[in-house]
């Protein structure tokens, strides 16, 4: 479907291509801001799990710590229980006074016995299932063993010995003096397994302490350099963009004049001609040329004439009111308009203004043939587009009208028609679709 | 846009770990705990007095009398039937001691209490044991947690060369979100005397 030709539509299609490098940008730079939640979400992400493990791992720690500890206490008051039941059978075996006459209490003896016998069985099977004691201290629990185990046996016997039995008294003393070597033993195995489970419970705290040291300075290493690759990352996106952004600009930018170059212009009018193609409308293509320019270069010097450049460019590019009008430099002294949606009348009174304003602009040139100021010659190449017709074509002809207003003594404006028999055939075809 | 994805997948990670942190589990019920090995029988209102060597005391604050006891000086000495009339049971938990799975076989300290006819205003047991060895369990604890006054180790009768005559046992890997349970000071073996106060 052909969009029917609006004033209006068209502006508003034209200032949307101008304005587009525009708009890319500002994508680009909503995109960063973009980045900008990301990372605070990873970072919010990252500071979640690094609290819940942490904790968790600490709490970890602190129970292992306190596990062992209660381990040395509840060893060391295994020991300390064993000493204190032999001393308390040792007491049980001594009569009260008289010594000579009293009977022991058997029933007491007999429970001090079992009790001993307890403790012994705890730390025989605390031997035997979980804890590894070696070396010195294995040995001399297996000695206490076996030495309680010959006590118990004559404490059997002295049971069941009748109290006026000779040899009573004699067994008693020697299980006495067993008794008081055992605790001796007890004492001295105490001892030994004290030091070295307390040996061992402080150097397995401090391995811990340190890999929950090594562990600190993983986790904020991480997040030190977390933060810093992000920051770089961010860093390193905006100055790309920037630098992105620049490069557009100065590569479609001519840089004497500030205005377009060639390059946007191929851009232009490639896009341009498209347009009028599909809408078989009438576009215009100016040649500006400065009148004896080489020789003003030559009478001022190059710092004047690229002076004189300038300002012949700002004069265009003002005189260019509408939004879909586009100037461009095309050469060393000549400029190019494009007019789209314009009449050969149009653009003649476009380029009687321009010859106008420069003439306002009362820029001196003595070498000049024409005239005392700085002049234009201005070639015009009106028409519609074809699909057989490429704008160098139109170009041609505009160069060629140019030629002509020169011939034609320079300070003036020469025009080329092409192809406008399309539009001549438009009232006709309306009328007929009326 | 994969970053993305990867970020939300993350945080999504995360709320999942927190969750299954915080999750705790349902403890179980008092019933739920013990099997049944035999059930409670019939006894008077009057505790019988102990036929066989009694081994355990009870002194203090409670309501029970016994047959052939001074009433100004009220106690109650058992033996293990005598005991074991109010009904056995048995579970399984983790000895702390010996650090292996070890069934309990004996009878509950709430069937105790009730036998005993202890007052609401009572407040804590304090145990002893052969070996002098002293401990305080309050008694919403023992009503409130399956606690056994245990007999047997692993089908066999403890004897008091070891842990006998009776030892107490908490259940400590089926709660193990009641910090109290899992206190091993409450493991008293060897148990002689029971004063409630």
């Amino acid at each position: 479907m052909i969009q029917p030709l609006l004033p209006s539509n068209y502006a508003m299609a034209s200032s949307s291509l101008k304005t587009a490098a525009q708009s890319k940008s500002s994508k680009d730079i909503f995109h960063i801001k973009y980045q900008n939640i990301l990372a605070f979400t990873v970072f919010v992400g990252l500071i979640t799990a690094v609290f819940f493990s942490g904790k968790k791992l600490r709490h970890q720690l602190q129970w292992q710590a306190s596990f062992l500890e209660d381990e040395l206490v509840v060893e060391m008051h295994e020991f300390g229980q064993l000493r204190r039941e032999t001393l308390r059978l040792n007491r049980s075996l001594i009569p009260s006074s008289p010594p000579e006459q009293a009977a022991i209490d058997l029933e007491k003896l007999q429970l001090h016995t079992d009790l001993v016998q307890s403790r012994i069985t705890i730390i025989e099977k605390s031997k035997k299932q979980h804890r590894v004691f070696e070396g010195e201290i294995a040995n001399s629990i297996d000695e206490v063993i076996q030495s309680w185990a010959d006590i118990k046996q004559q404490i059997t016997l002295l049971q069941q010995l009748s109290e006026a039995a000779p040899e009573k008294r004699d067994l008693q003393q020697s299980i006495l003096t067993q008794l008081e070597q055992l605790e001796i033993k007890i004492n001295q195995l105490s001892l030994i397994n004290n030091k070295e489970r307390w040996y061992e419970y402080k150097t397995l705290v401090q391995s811990q302490q340190q890999v929950f040291n090594v562990l600190i300075v993983l986790i904020t290493s991480f997040f030190l350099s977390a933060t810093l690759f992000t920051f770089y990352a961010l860093r390193f996106a905006r100055t790309r963009q920037q630098l992105l952004e620049k490069l557009a600009k100065t590569s479609i930018t001519d840089d004497l004049t500030q205005i377009a170059n060639r390059r946007q212009f191929n851009n232009v009018i490639e896009r341009e001609w498209k347009r009028s193609l599909r809408n078989q409308a009438q576009v215009a293509l100016m040649l500006c040329d400065i009148d004896y320019f080489k020789r003003y270069n030559d009478h001022y010097g190059h710092q004047a004439g690229d002076k004189c450049l300038q300002q012949v460019a700002r004069i265009l590019n003002q005189s260019a009111h509408r939004s879909s009008d586009f100037v461009a430099r095309y050469g060393g002294e000549e400029f190019v308009v494009i007019l789209p949606t314009t009449s050969v009348q149009a653009a003649m009174k476009f380029a009687a203004r321009l010859h106008t304003k420069v003439a306002q602009a009362n820029i001196e040139h003595a070498a000049s043939e024409v005239s005392a100021y700085i002049t234009l010659s201005i070639g015009i190449a009106v028409g519609v587009p074809t699909p057989n017709l490429r704008p160098e074509t139109a170009l041609r002809f505009a160069d060629e009208a140019l030629y002509e207003a020169k011939r034609s003594g320079r300070n003036q404006s020469a025009h080329r028609v092409f192809n406008l028999t399309k539009l001549q055939q438009w009232p006709q075809k309306v009328a007929e679709i009326r | 846009m994969r970053c993305h994805r990867l970020s939300v997948f993350t945080m999504l990670l995360f709320s999942l770990l927190s969750c299954s942190l915080t999750a705790r589990q349902q403890s179980p019920t008092f019933d739920s705990v013990y099997t049944v090995v035999t059930s409670s029988q019939q006894i008077p209102n009057v505790i019988p007095a102990p036929t066989n060597t009694p081994i355990l005391t009870i002194t203090g604050n409670f309501n029970a009398t016994q047959e052939g006891v001074n009433a100004s000086i009220p106690s109650i000495s058992m033996d293990r039937s005598l005991i074991e009339a109010v009904g056995t049971v048995e579970y399984t938990v983790k000895d702390p001691f010996e650090r292996e799975d070890t069934t309990f076989q004996g009878v509950l300290f709430r069937d105790l209490l009730s036998l005993w006819q202890v007052p609401e205003t009572a407040q804590q047991l304090t145990i002893t044991a052969l070996n002098d060895y002293q401990v305080q369990v309050p008694v919403a604890l023992l009503k409130e947690y399956p606690v056994l006054l245990a007999f047997k180790q692993n089908g066999q009768v403890m004897t008091r060369d070891y842990r006998g005559p009776a030892m107490l046992v908490t259940p400590i890997d089926q709660y193990p979100n009641v910090p109290e349970l899992t206190n091993r000071e409450y493991w008293a073996w060897q148990i002689s005397t029971i004063h409630i106060e």
